[in-house]
């Protein structure tokens, strides 16, 4: 037998024997020994999961905290507690390091040294080059021929210039991002403006709006925004794109009108042409019904004919019926 | 040769309704199709076949039949003029003729059964008397004839119930008692529900189980054919389908309609002509009728066409030709 299904078996009949009337008592008389070990072992099981569980949340939380916490971030990189100047730069081979510069350094804002020190795009690249510049102006007591790139051209960055640069460079990037989204929504208004004049005219190519997409993307938004600005607060001053648009207008205006006449020409031929192919098919459609009322009529009356064909036949079968088999023939029995 | 031999007899519970004509035309198609036939006149007491065929003297009549015991059976055959038809004439209108004696049925019977020929038509007198309903179940093949009037499909009808019963009497010749059931000559005036099919078949189940079986049998076996006699309208066929559906309920018998002979001058003119219409007139509508009953009985298709004097017969046999037994 499969062991699955003797198993389950089992459990059955165990179950079936609890259920059994006659086996109450048995069962309250010698298994509720079993029962309480069986509870009580469960029951430890479980306190111990539990225990076990609360354990575990309690160091995921530790761990969590401390990949949050920033000095629990230095701990967990073995990283000193507290970094003096002299410590840091131990390293370097020059020794002018002075305490204003260590106090330049400390007077950089708490945030902006996080950033410096974590984001490796910004203010890691700025804390390499004023790395560079400091150990640049270093060799350049040492070598004063060394050529060492852009950092060459700039000043040694003192905190308060790294914050500045940062400062600008956040900027400049606020301003690209403005403009960006300036000619995207230049770009869906012009879009728009396309599909309009293509349902309206059926061209995108004539007056000024039918610059192509590209050509929009290609002109400085600023000076668009400027000229519309311009437009918006001196009306007059373009009266002649304002003529040049009235005309487009009628134009438009005239197209559409021969347009709607063409469509009401077509419109006039196309019911003429309905009509006549309806009047046709309803004269078909007349003509088959008269037909087939002509058939009909025939056909009814070989129906009626046969309908008194049958009739008689029913008269003369129940008359002969009645002669031959019925009750009233002589010799018959009465009943 | 005896065993080839088919017997069909035409009968009527009416008289007048055409027997005579439709049994001598039938046997004139069968002929000059090419079978050897026999036309037989059992219309004793009142025979007037041989008229038809234009014989207005047979050598031989019912007489010899039974005086001149003599002479083989194919001595008393007539030669009719028409190639394959012989004829046995039954003629001598002496009184009493009609009422022959057992002895001299059995002779008749004894007489067609040896005749060597492929077919014998036997030409009934008209009634239910036992010597025309013998005759009529001594055949192979039975042809009621009736027409359209209610009077005639009547006699039809009860002549069919006859033909049964006396069916079944003469099967059952050796049990004595459902003998006597069956024969209502021994039942006037007393038990005339005995001869409804279903009463009689209680009858024979109380007294004996396997008698039921062959009663069932011979009922089953009973197919007598139908033909319609002077059929003016189309409507008159009706009471051809009223015979058939009477018969059915009532006797459970299944009869065949096989068709119709129009009413026609030209019937009546050959009567008077004494030349049958089908050899006068091959193509008229009352010698087609001919052909297609003649076709439903043997199931073949037989046309005949007169040209220059003679007659010419393209004749189909189907697949499933020959008579059934």
């Amino acid at each position: 037998m499969d062991p699955i299904f003797s198993a389950a078996n089992s459990v059955w009949n165990l179950f079936k024997n609890l259920l059994a009337p006659e086996t109450y008592s048995q069962v309250l008389e010698g298994g509720w020994l079993p029962g309480l070990g069986l509870v009580l072992a469960v029951t430890l099981f479980l306190v111990i999961n539990r225990k076990k569980k609360i354990e575990k949340r309690r160091q995921l939380e530790e761990l969590e905290n401390a990949l949050l916490d920033d000095d629990d971030e230095a701990h967990a990189l073995d990283l000193p507690e507290s970094l003096s100047p002299e410590e840091l730069y131990a390293d370097y081979p020059d020794d002018d390091f002075d305490s204003a510069e260590q106090e330049d350094l400390e007077s950089v804002p708490e945030p902006l040294r996080r950033t410096l020190a974590r984001d490796p795009e910004f203010g890691g690249q700025i804390v390499i080059s004023a790395q560079s510049s400091r150990k640049q102006n270093t060799n350049q007591n040492e070598d004063e021929g060394t050529e060492s790139g852009l950092d060459d051209a700039e000043p040694a960055g003192t905190p308060a210039d790294i914050e500045e640069e940062f400062a600008r460079f956040a900027e400049e990037l606020k301003e690209k991002q403005r403009e960006v989204q300036l000619r995207h929504r230049l770009e869906e208004d012009l879009f728009e403006e396309s599909h309009y004049q293509e349902e309206t005219q059926g061209s995108a190519q004539e007056g000024p709006i039918s610059l192509s997409l590209s050509d929009m993307i290609e002109e400085d938004p600023l000076d668009w925004n400027q000229e519309l600005d311009e437009l918006l607060e001196n009306p007059a001053a373009s009266t002649e794109e304002e003529v040049s648009n009235a005309d487009l207008l009628a134009e438009a205006g005239e197209e559409r009108r021969r347009k709607n006449e063409r469509i009401i020409q077509r419109l006039e031929e196309f019911e003429k042409d309905l009509e006549h192919r309806f009047q046709a098919g309803r004269l078909s459609k007349l003509a088959q019904k008269n037909f087939e009322l002509v058939e009909s009529l025939k056909d009814s009356e070989q129906a009626r004919e046969y309908q008194e064909m049958k009739r008689r036949q029913s008269d003369s079968l129940a008359a002969l019926e009645n002669m031959v088999f019925g009750p009233g023939k002589p010799g018959k029995k009465k009943k | 040769m005896i065993s080839e031999l088919k017997v069909v007899a035409v009968g009527s519970g009416k008289g007048g309704v055409g027997k005579s004509l439709l049994c001598a035309n039938m046997a004139i198609a069968m002929a000059l199709s090419g079978m050897k036939v026999v036309l037989v006149d059992t219309d004793y007491g009142a025979s007037n076949l041989h008229a038809l065929l234009g014989i207005s003297n047979p050598r031989f009549g019912l007489k010899d039949l039974f005086q001149q015991t003599e002479l083989d059976p194919e001595d008393f055959l007539l030669n009719t003029g028409i190639d394959n038809l012989k004829f046995m004439s039954g003629a001598g209108d002496l009184p009493g003729s009609a009422n022959l004696t057992p002895e001299q049925l059995s002779r008749i019977h004894e007489l067609i059964r040896s005749l060597e020929a492929d077919m014998a038509f036997l030409d009934l007198a008209p009634g239910n008397s036992y010597t025309n309903m013998d005759l009529f179940n001594l055949a192979d093949e039975q042809v009621v004839v009736c027409t359209p009037e209610m009077t005639a499909a009547m006699n039809t009808l009860s002549f069919i119930k006859t033909g049964l019963f006396r069916k079944i009497s003469g099967e059952f010749t050796d049990d004595r008692e459902i003998h006597d059931i069956t024969d209502y000559s021994r039942h006037l005036g007393s038990d005339e529900e005995v001869f409804e099919i279903n009463r009689l078949r209680m009858k024979v189940l109380d007294k004996d189980k396997d008698a039921l079986a062959r009663l069932n049998a011979v009922i089953r076996n009973y197919r007598p054919h139908l033909v319609l006699n002077r059929v003016r309208r189309k409507k008159d066929l009706l009471m051809g389908d009223n015979v058939v559906q009477l018969a059915r309920k009532y006797l459970e018998v299944e009869t065949d309609f096989c068709g119709y002979l129009i009413e026609s001058e030209r019937i009546h003119d050959s009567v008077d002509e004494m030349i049958p219409f089908l050899i006068k007139d091959p193509q008229s509508p009352p010698s087609k009728n001919i052909q297609q009953i003649v076709g439903a009985l043997t199931k073949m298709d037989i046309h005949l066409v007169k040209k220059d004097g003679a007659i010419y017969v393209s004749k189909q046999v189907k697949l499933t030709a020959g008579w059934e037994s």
